[in-house]
């Protein structure tokens, strides 16, 4: 199968297609994390004036008003609405989200980029384990349906899946941390370390944090795979191309993997590109219960400290990154389904 | 050595469902009969929902709930000893799967995995009971195969949507005639195909048959085909067999009142008068009628019929049919 | 309909226990409006006790009977979740069968906007909103917006099915008879639409109060109103876990938990016993 045999022609229009979608929702995402700001009717500028003069500070009116000229400048408020709107997206180009209000003068650009490994490194390993994972479990309960485990896995994933995120992380982090003290609280890893990531001592501490987080993320994901791959494995099984291979007597495990599986899978990959922006709010929820130092605790971080550009730039980040990382596995999709590749 | 391969006795098979409190019991194939011997082209026709299909699935062994087997028997008389295939165990199933029974399975649409390239299909299905080649010799073999009908080796490449219908169908009788069994099951082989295909394919399974010099048990609903093809037709009916026999004596001297309906139904070069049809449907096989199960429908039916079930009995006309009305 | 309950009720388990979860959430609801005390009342009883025959949940470190507040709020948690998921039901069913009735270019576009929804991750903006908006938003008001954020997925469902219905041929026959469209919808269609449709609904359901629960929790909302969210809130405010009140976080999660899980149960029952294709599968057909 050569690089030319997959990528011809018609994948050039799918590909078109899809990049033009992404660029779609980047650009309809960031123009409403654009939008809502400037039609509530409070300014962040204004928020942050009242919350410092509300925490006692006497400052000089004088001041207030330079202040108030420098904030609206650096936070793009200055001019008519299509002038703010244009400033915002060359902004945007160069990288530039503007300062950090909490932690002023620290670019958000900055703050953000190094939250965001944590954020991404907990999602891509929980999503890939718990979508491969959901997948074979699914793929084995839809076909052998009888059998006693069957139903017990059915029954465990049908309970946990309506459990809202934090509910579950949560549960998970007092029967763990408080009830039987396995794990530590919060953090990513112990205070006091510092980010040596080529140390064993280090890695086995990031471990040692991240564990219940991730294992949060995955048994929630794992149930909607399971179930989802067993109501696909239990339609693909009366088709008549799973049917032939049993009366032809085709060996079981082979007609489970490469006659159910490969075709149950198919619409499971769309459905996890299309989970990607459900699931990264999940891993926020989970890193703000663990203290986990990503995306999530950041937002929670801005919000009570008034951050304005910490969460637009929050917003927009995770905006154009899952929006990425949708398309990046929609393009995945021609490698497992042949028949998307020619027509 | 007797000259069956295949021999059914009393096979009684039902579609046993519990729903929500409602237990249902579809009695799909009632007590049917069959011996057929070897170097046959053996025809089985009927209507729709008549059990055909389910009667083949249970011929090659084939039954998986909520099809459950109530009584009888299918006996294979292949190999040395005689195997009855509900007895037997699931390796010994396997080994007469694909290498001594095979099967040609109804609308070529979509039997192919749509994710394996046709070369795997093959190797899928075939080469565990070709054991004895390499696997280059089972790939020479293969083309060699697909070669005598008229396909290229490039079709092995490809995927099963990339041919056209007539080609996947070549592919299916290809695979199934691969081993050289000794029975091929086609189930509607030629349903869906277009005439011209039609003609070709079964062109194509009758010069097989002739070659191969085995037993061919296909099953359609157009009488027509088993005039061109079968040597014997069973005619089914709501799950029993009304009438068997050689279709040159079955088309000529019908017995039973089903088979001379049907006979008559068919269209004839120059025919002019009307057609009658039958009324009523055929029977709901949850709640099937006593006695003989076309009584309801039968135009000489007597009191007989409703009570008792007629036996497949030798008829004056040289076949054999289930009627008390017939000689 | 009282046989398909029975029917339900004896055979299916998961139903049995989606029933008791609603009786429940009913019978909470109902109560709340017989409540001795004022939602926001504190101080009304002890502080700090545990559960006990006077106090079933125990109280609160504002001294509050947890029982009570907890009438409140599943109430106004559900009352919440019910609004939003008939809000982005309209939506979802409108863009859905409107986009998959009339195909070609119309379904187009209006499912790459759809798709920009689904794909968009909602919680950073309903961050963002009730960070700006605090003060003025009121519970429609989010309700609102979780309506328009949170109708893609579903409008997505229910077109596939009306998509996979146009193709199958009784659909094709029903045109050929010149049934009018309406009829063909509500007569043919919809006994495959409506499992789709209440299972969309309750999910949305679940999800829109899960999302209010997450943003009480960060303390975006109206504190003042209790729901599930805001009694957690508070438990943590008071750190209701280091200081012993273990109650006044076990009396909202395990309610949580027990209404999410008995409501997604039921959905699930139900669906399955509407669902034309599972007694087809159960007799061994074709779907």
């Amino acid at each position: 199968m050569t690089f030319k045999h997959v990528f011809n022609k018609n994948f050039g229009k799918y590909l078109l297609g899809r990049v033009g979608q992404t660029i779609m929702v980047i650009i309809i995402g960031i123009t409403i994390t654009f939008i809502i700001p400037r039609l509530a009717p409070t300014n962040p500028v204004e928020l942050k004036i009242q919350q410092m003069m509300v925490s006692g500070a006497n400052i000089h009116p004088e001041a207030i008003k330079a202040f108030r000229e420098a904030m609206n400048d650096i936070y793009g408020l200055k001019g008519t609405l299509f002038e703010q709107y244009v400033n915002f997206w060359s902004r945007l180009s160069r990288g530039d989200l503007g300062p950090s209000i909490f932690s002023f003068p620290r670019p958000a650009t900055d703050i953000i980029m190094k939250a965001m490994p944590w954020t991404i490194g907990l999602l891509l390993s929980t999503s890939v384990i718990s979508w491969i994972f959901g997948n074979l479990l699914g793929g084995l309960a839809g076909y052998q349906s009888n059998r006693r485990w069957t139903k017990w896995a059915e029954l465990a994933a049908n309970s946990i899946r309506p459990i809202p995120y934090y509910i579950f992380a949560f549960i998970l982090l007092i029967l763990f941390c408080f009830v039987w003290p396995l794990f530590p609280t919060s953090g990513a890893y112990d205070p006091g370390m510092d980010e040596h990531w080529l140390d064993p001592v280090f890695l086995l501490s990031v471990l040692h944090h991240t564990f219940l987080p991730a294992l949060s993320l995955v048994l929630t994901g794992l149930g909607a795979w399971l179930l989802g791959m067993r109501a696909l494995v239990s339609n693909i099984i009366s088709e008549d191309y799973v049917q032939y291979a049993e009366v032809a007597g085709v060996k079981k495990k082979t007609i489970l993997y490469q006659y159910v599986m490969r075709n149950a899978m198919l619409p499971q990959i769309t459905g996890l590109g299309m989970s990607l922006g459900g699931i990264f709010s999940g891993a926020l929820i989970t890193e703000y219960v663990y203290g986990i130092p990503g995306m999530g605790q950041l937002s929670y971080r801005a919000i009570v400290g008034f951050d304005y550009s910490l969460i637009m730039g929050v917003s927009i980040f995770s905006i154009v990154g899952v929006s990425v990382a949708v398309l990046i596995v929609d393009l995945l999709y021609p490698i497992f389904d042949p028949r998307v590749r020619l027509n | 050595m007797s000259d069956l391969i295949l021999q059914t006795k009393g096979l009684r098979a039902s579609y046993i469902t519990h729903l929500y409190g409602i237990d249902r019991e579809v009695k799909v194939v009632d007590g049917v009969d069959l011996s057929i011997k070897k170097n046959e082209f053996f025809g089985i026709a009927g209507e729709s929902g008549c059990g055909k299909t389910t009667l083949l699935k249970l011929i090659a062994g084939f039954c998986k709930p909520p099809l459950q087997v109530q009584a009888g028997s299918v006996e294979f008389l292949g190999l040395k000893e005689p195997m009855s295939l509900f007895e037997a165990t699931e390796a010994e199933l396997y080994k007469i799967r694909w290498r001594n029974i095979s099967y040609i399975m109804q609308g070529s649409m979509n039997v192919l995995n749509p994710v394996r390239k046709i070369f795997k299909s093959f190797e899928d299905f075939a080469y565990p009971h070709m054991l004895e080649l390499t696997p280059a010799g089972f790939k020479q073999r293969v083309i060699e195969h697909l070669g005598n009908l008229r396909l290229s080796k490039e079709v092995l490449e490809t995927y099963p949507h990339e041919l056209s219908g007539g080609m996947r169908q070549r592919v299916t009788i290809g695979l199934a005639t691969l081993c050289s069994p000794e029975i091929i099951i086609a189930d509607e082989p030629t349903t869906a195909l277009d005439v011209v295909v039609q003609r070709e394919t079964l062109g194509l399974i009758k010069r097989i048959q002739k070659e191969l010099a085995n037993t061919i048990i296909l099953v359609t609903h157009d009488l027509a085909v088993h005039a061109n093809v079968s040597d014997r037709i069973a005619i089914m009916y709501a799950g029993t067999i009304v009438e068997e026999g050689k279709t040159t004596d079955i088309f000529d001297r019908p017995a039973h009142p089903y088979t001379q309906h049907l006979i008559r139904s068919l269209p004839r070069l120059g025919d002019k008068e009307k057609k009658g049809y039958l009324k009523g449907a055929p029977p709901n096989l949850a709640d099937p009628p006593p006695g003989c199960r076309f009584h309801p429908r039968c135009p000489l039916a007597v009191d007989r019929c409703r009570v008792e079930v007629p036996k497949l009995e030798l008829k004056k006309s040289g076949t054999m049919a289930a009627c008390f009305l017939a000689e | 309909m009282i046989n398909a309950f029975t029917g339900l009720w004896k055979t299916s388990g998961y139903f049995r226990f989606g029933i008791v979860a609603v009786v429940f959430a009913v019978v909470m609801v109902v109560l709340s409006f017989f409540s001795p005390y004022k939602p926001m009342e504190s101080y009304a009883v002890a502080a700090d006790a545990p559960p006990s025959l006077e106090n079933w949940f125990g109280t609160t470190s504002r001294g509050q009977d947890l029982f009570w507040q907890m009438t409140f709020a599943l109430r106004n948690s559900l009352a919440f979740g019910i609004i939003t998921a008939l809000l982005s039901r309209i939506i979802a069913i409108f863009v859905g069968m409107y986009s998959g009735y009339k195909g070609g270019w119309f379904d187009k576009v209006l499912m790459s906007v759809n798709d920009s929804f689904v794909i968009m991750p909602v919680l950073p903006i309903l961050l963002l909103l009730n960070f700006l908006l605090r003060d003025q938003m009121n519970w429609f008001y989010m309700s609102l917006m979780m309506a328009l954020l949170g109708w893609a997925w579903d409008a997505r469902l229910i077109r596939s099915q009306v998509l996979s219905l146009k193709e199958r041929v009784f659909s094709e026959t029903a045109v050929f008879c010149g049934m009018p469209t309406r009829k063909i919808i509500f007569r043919e269609h919809m006994p495959y639409v409506l499992p789709v449709l209440f299972s969309t609904t309750i999910n949305n359901l679940l999800w829109s109060i899960g999302m209010e629960v997450t943003l009480s929790i960060l303390g975006l909302t109206n504190l003042n109103n209790p729901t599930i969210g805001v009694v957690i809130f508070w438990a943590n405010q008071h750190q209701a876990m280091i200081s012993g009140s273990w109650w006044w976080v076990a009396a909202p999660v395990i309610v949580t938990v027990f209404v999410f899980t008995g409501f997604y149960l039921l959905s699930v029952s139900i669906n399955e016993f509407i669902d034309p294709r599972t007694r087809l599968r159960m007799k061994g057909g074709a779907a």
